[in-house]
């Protein structure tokens, strides 16, 4: 017996000395194998910030997505191997296959046969069903764990096409090499303009997981973390409802006007802050496929000539260096020579004698040119480039066209008979409606602005600088100017009406300013006599202004009721705000001044 | 325990020897092993260190079960993450009381009950080969009675000892004859291999071969049997191995580590996870290679986590354990005289060691992986509930060494054995003496075959003679066994043969 007990303690020692050798000597290589065979880099995504509107609603956010994956090569020779070797235990591929594709048609709802397909194909990686709900997509790698799951992530547009050629769209990019690099980034718009800030940096960390499934953690190995940055938040100055009512009824004007195309922005008078910027064609980010066309942002893209409007110009110099007053009469006959061109009125007349209001409120573009001659072509082209025609605004919107301004040394005489009345220059309706922001003012132009701050992951709120304001003209100017602009909605008897009468908002003063612009013929390379450009601007209210409104209509059918007057528009879009945010109605009424004197 | 440490006298515990130890380091050693010695001297010691050794068993065994089984247990349907656990700590209530049983029937009554015992372990194999068995992960091993999994294997080890045990005692000196050395022990063993084999079930033959060596090394059989059996083994192993792909596998994975897929696998796997271990251990809890990188890291490999959580330390403690139970079991063999004890108690102990060496042996790599788990800490319900009846045997069988027996008598059961309503052991009563064959009866051994006996030229009572220790029971100031009522009092030598 005591052999035995020396046996046995004798084999119970040579295991504890196996055990020296395993847990010391060849510990180190051992676990280092060890450590390899479990240990996982996981990726730590970064989340891409949000765009949300003035208000904190969102425009744009991300929502975590799973894609399936498949490998049908490898699986069907797997399953069949296992068939032949036990059959009646595991199912053929076929058979696997097919309860594969129904249990996905059951729990995504995706087609079997689409599936079936895929599964069955003789490719070596199939990606099966895309961004799905992860809970959805567990269920499915659950049963079948040879389906994998990546990771991804959607943008969300809870708005549709609310913004959308704004804020633009953001799509899952797979064409790094590195897969860790896979991530969201912009298309089009902000999404893409800003892409740096959205995106964020991704991170990862080493974690040791379960065998044979990666996404199981063991609890408390997670270690070496580079911590994700997610992705800054942009807040926009753009208010959601302001810019649905704006897209809205600008593309229902347009199309009831037969216009080509549209575009409208509304601003704060004093901050320059874009409320909405809308075109008439917009895109659906949320669906699959998006149509090139629409996804573009003419309002800042598309520089036109601006027509009428931009007698603003004129008004403001011819006031500014006092040459004229607003009660000032001027004989204004039915035409005008400059240089070697004839220029007329839209309508025909005699010899008029009209006020300088009446010269704006009429749109008189002989009256404008004699003005204009008066002022001299040096402190106008000063006065266009105080003005920020030609330069960009720096909105903060990509692809933005600074327009165009013929230099000074490149005039050519017939070039001043054209500039005061809006033909031979281009410029966005955001340059259009910041003119008019300088009117509304006081003389300081404010550089339109459409993002607010940025707020950091860390909940942090970095206001985007204000850009600085430009004093164009005295204060005083300014109002003058505001004050004659109330009468082109002047809707008296004749021959004291105003352009657009139908501008006007009851209880509110208004300022504005009608255009029509001829548009080059293509073919004949001359100005065309029915593609127009039709273009408001327009200050609510004149007598303490909030909101300047800009819209200007692509070859609307001038002939038709609504296709030669962009100011009923303004009309809807003035009494909006009006509403929503509770203007406050003028004093007084709007006075009756006279524009012509009787002949 | 040695015979010299137990053959100290218990009156030397006197002022000299304390004072001794604080002069001297030397002295100070020699107190500590004086106190040991006094303690491990009392009547009751061998008891009160199976119950120790069972008890940290069983909380070692239990912890480490509800820290490797989660993960499995989550995983598998219809489980909860504790439904593993929970059904090991049922059968460690079971098996408390099988513990309970096993201490409190007289071991006579075991005994007598023994063949019937052995008949049913084999009716019961059969019957498992029968529809009425159950067939999981391949063997055709279980009775599956509602939530139960019952593995008759198991108690077929059980059945074994008693019966071989029973038998070979009874047969006494005819055993220097081979016919009666191996028959009906090894034909009624080899049907038990062979049922056990069609399930097929390898670790459980194993065990069973290590019980039935046991019993015949007990029973004195000679050393050129054993060298018989070795080689049979070896060729059984071989041929098993080539007709079972997965056996191959195993032994080749054995022959030819550092394949780490395959079947390699599993082995890699455990040596990984002690690799982890070091010498402290990650942690309790916090093991890796329970989160499915360890196949049954539950009940075969469980050793390989306590590598991992408890460390080189943890390691040490089990083995600790393990060996704890070897000498104190074989202390209990040898101190017992009725020779039906000591072969049980002696087989008893070799089973559960071995099987834990077996198990510890193919976790560290040293031999080829079979399904044998380690006893009281692998999760199996058969396993433990069989394990703790054979710990309340051999507690049962402590209970019986001469001085227990005159302690118990002579001063009652004590507390513990009040509690648990314990009899007093009885003692033992050798059997009536058959008239021997011959006229007269010469030493043991002398009359054998030198064919059989080669090595045996010194008979066994002129060999045991100086390993008696002339102080035995004179100067120890003992509680004398009872000599008077059965005339054998003290330590006769057994009169059945045998080992020692």
């Amino acid at each position: 017996m005591r052999v035995v007990r020396i046996l046995l303690v004798i084999g119970l020692i040579a295991t504890g000395v196996k055990l020296v050798q395993v847990q010391a000597f060849e510990a180190p290589a051992l676990s280092a194998k060890s450590q390899r065979q479990r240990s996982a880099t996981v990726d730590v995504q970064a989340v891409r910030g949000s765009i949300v509107d003035r208000n904190g609603s969102p425009l744009a956010f991300s929502v975590e997505v799973r894609t399936l994956s498949y490998r049908p090569q490898a699986m069907r020779k797997q399953w069949d191997q296992a068939a032949a070797k036990h059959p009646g235990q595991f199912d053929n591929y076929e058979a696997h296959s097919a309860k594969l594709a129904q249990r996905m048609q059951d729990v995504l709802g995706v087609d079997a046969h689409q599936m079936l397909a895929k599964l069955r194909s003789a490719a070596k990686f199939v990606y099966l069903v895309n961004n799905i709900d992860p809970s959805k997509a567990r269920t499915i790698t659950d049963e079948f764990p040879e389906v994998s799951a990546e990771v991804r992530a959607v943008r969300d547009y809870p708005g549709h096409n609310l913004a959308s050629n704004i804020v633009g769209v953001a799509n899952w990019r797979m064409d790094d090499p590195d897969t860790r690099n896979h991530n969201l980034h912009g298309l089009s718009g902000l999404e893409s303009s800003l892409d740096l800030m959205l995106a964020g940096t991704p991170g990862h960390q080493v974690v040791d997981t379960e065998e044979g499934d990666d996404g199981v953690v063991i609890p408390g190995t997670v270690r070496q973390t580079q911590a994700a940055v997610d992705g800054s938040d942009v807040v926009l100055t753009i208010d959601g409802d302001v810019q649905y009512y704006l897209q809205e009824h600008l593309a229902a004007f347009a199309k009831k006007a037969g216009a080509h195309s549209a575009s409208a922005v509304i601003m704060d008078a004093h901050t320059g802050e874009v409320y909405a910027l809308a075109n008439d064609k917009s895109f659906d980010p949320n669906k699959p496929t998006y149509d090139n066309a629409a996804m573009a942002n003419p309002a800042v893209s598309n520089p036109y000539e601006p027509g009428s409007v931009n007698k603003v110009v004129t008004a403001l110099a011819s006031i500014e260096y006092g040459i004229t007053t607003p009660t000032a009469v001027h004989e204004v006959p039915g035409q005008i020579q400059v240089a070697d061109r004839t220029v007329h009125d839209a309508w025909s007349h005699g010899l008029l004698q009209m006020t300088t209001t009446g010269i704006f409120a009429k749109s008189s573009n002989v009256g404008t040119l004699e003005l204009a001659q008066r002022v001299g072509p040096d402190r106008f082209s000063d006065m266009l480039k105080r003005l920020g025609l030609g330069q960009r605004t720096g909105i903060g919107l990509p692809g933005e066209s600074p327009g165009s301004v013929p230099p000074r040394s490149q005039w050519s005489g017939s070039t001043f008979g054209n500039l005061p009345i809006g033909q031979g220059l281009s410029m966005t309706v955001l340059q259009m409606a910041s003119m008019y922001q300088t009117v509304a003012n006081d003389g300081v132009r404010v550089p339109p602005r459409i993002i607010s701050a940025e707020v950091r992951p860390d909940g942090s709120r970095v206001q985007m600088p204000r850009p600085q304001g430009i004093r164009v003209v005295k204060p005083q100017t300014a109002i003058t100017v505001r004050n004659m602009l109330r009468a082109v909605t002047q809707g008296a008897p004749y021959p004291n009406s105003g352009t657009a009468p139908q501008a006007a908002l009851p209880g509110y003063q208004v300022s504005g300013k009608t255009g029509t612009a001829q548009q080059i013929n293509p073919v004949t390379h001359t100005y065309s006599n029915s593609n127009y450009w039709i273009t408001f601007a327009g200050i609510l209210p004149a007598d303490s202004p909030r909101f300047v409104v800009g819209i200007v209509l692509d070859r609307p059918v001038y002939t038709s009721p609504d296709g030669h007057s962009a100011a009923p528009l303004f009309h809807d879009v003035a009494s909006f705000l009006a509403q929503k945010y509770n203007i406050p109605l003028s004093k007084t009424e709007t006075p009756v001044v006279t524009l012509q004197l009787p002949s | 325990m040695t015979r010299a440490m137990r053959g100290r006298p218990a009156s030397a515990a006197t002022k000299s020897g304390t004072k001794k130890a604080e002069e001297h380091p030397r002295g100070r050693v020699a107190g500590v092993k004086f106190v040991l010695t006094a303690w491990l001297g009392r009547p009751l010691a061998s008891f009160h260190l199976v119950l120790a050794v069972l008890g940290l068993l069983t909380v070692l065994g239990l912890t480490m079960v509800l820290s490797a089984s989660p993960v499995v247990s989550a995983k598998t349907p219809g489980s909860t993450v504790y439904t593993v656990f929970i059904k090991q700590t049922l059968f460690v209530a079971a098996g408390s009381v099988l513990f309970w049983i096993g201490l409190r029937v007289p071991l006579r009554v075991i005994r007598s009950l023994s063949p019937y015992a052995m008949l049913g372990t084999v009716l019961s194999l059969m019957a498992v080969l029968t529809p009425l068995g159950a067939n999981v992960n391949g063997a055709q091993s279980w009775f599956i009675v509602g939530p139960l999994s019952i593995q008759p294997v198991e108690f077929a080890k059980l059945a074994l000892a008693l019966w071989g045990a029973h038998v070979l005692v009874v047969k006494g000196k005819a055993l220097r004859q081979y016919r009666h050395m191996l028959v009906p022990v090894v034909p009624v063993a080899l049907l038990i291999f062979a049922l056990v084999m069609l399930q097929p079930d390898l670790g459980g033959t194993v065990t069973l071969g290590v019980v039935l060596i046991a019993l015949l090394w007990f029973a004195g059989a000679p050393l050129r049997l054993f060298g018989t059996i070795a080689a049979g083994g070896l060729a059984g192993v071989v041929l098993l191995a080539v007709g079972s792909g997965y056996r191959l596998s195993r032994v080749v994975n054995f022959l030819k580590p550092g394949d780490v897929e395959g079947a390699a696998f599993q082995s890699n796997q455990a040596l990984y996870a002690l690799a982890d271990g070091g010498l402290f251990g990650q942690g309790l809890g916090e093991g890796r290679s329970k989160w499915e990188y360890l196949p049954n890291v539950q009940n075969d490999f469980i050793f390989a986590l306590i590598g991992e959580e408890l460390g080189f330390l943890g390691c040490v403690l089990v083995l600790g354990l393990f060996a704890m139970i070897a000498v104190v079991g074989m202390r209990i063999a040898t101190r017992n005289i009725d020779p039906w004890i000591r072969m049980v108690a002696a087989t008893l102990t070799v089973w559960l060691v071995a099987q834990a060496a077996i198990n510890i042996g193919y976790v560290v790599g040293l031999l080829p992986v079979t399904g044998i788990t380690l006893p009281m800490i692998s999760a199996g319900g058969t396993s433990v509930v069989v394990t703790m009846l054979v710990f309340g045997i051999l507690a049962n069988c402590a209970r019986h060494e001469p001085e227990a027996v005159a302690a118990l008598r002579s001063q009652g059961p004590g507390k513990f054995g009040t509690l648990l309503r314990l009899p007093a052991p009885d003692p033992y009563n050798p059997p009536v003496r058959r008239k021997p064959a011959r006229p007269s009866n010469p030493p043991r051994g002398a009359d054998r075959p030198t064919g059989l006996s080669g090595r045996r030229t010194v008979p066994v009572e002129l060999r045991r003679e100086p390993r008696r220790d002339p102080r035995h029971g004179s100067r120890r100031g003992r509680v004398a066994p009872d000599r008077t009522a059965h005339g054998r009092g003290g330590y006769p030598r057994g009169a059945e043969g045998g080992r020692r």
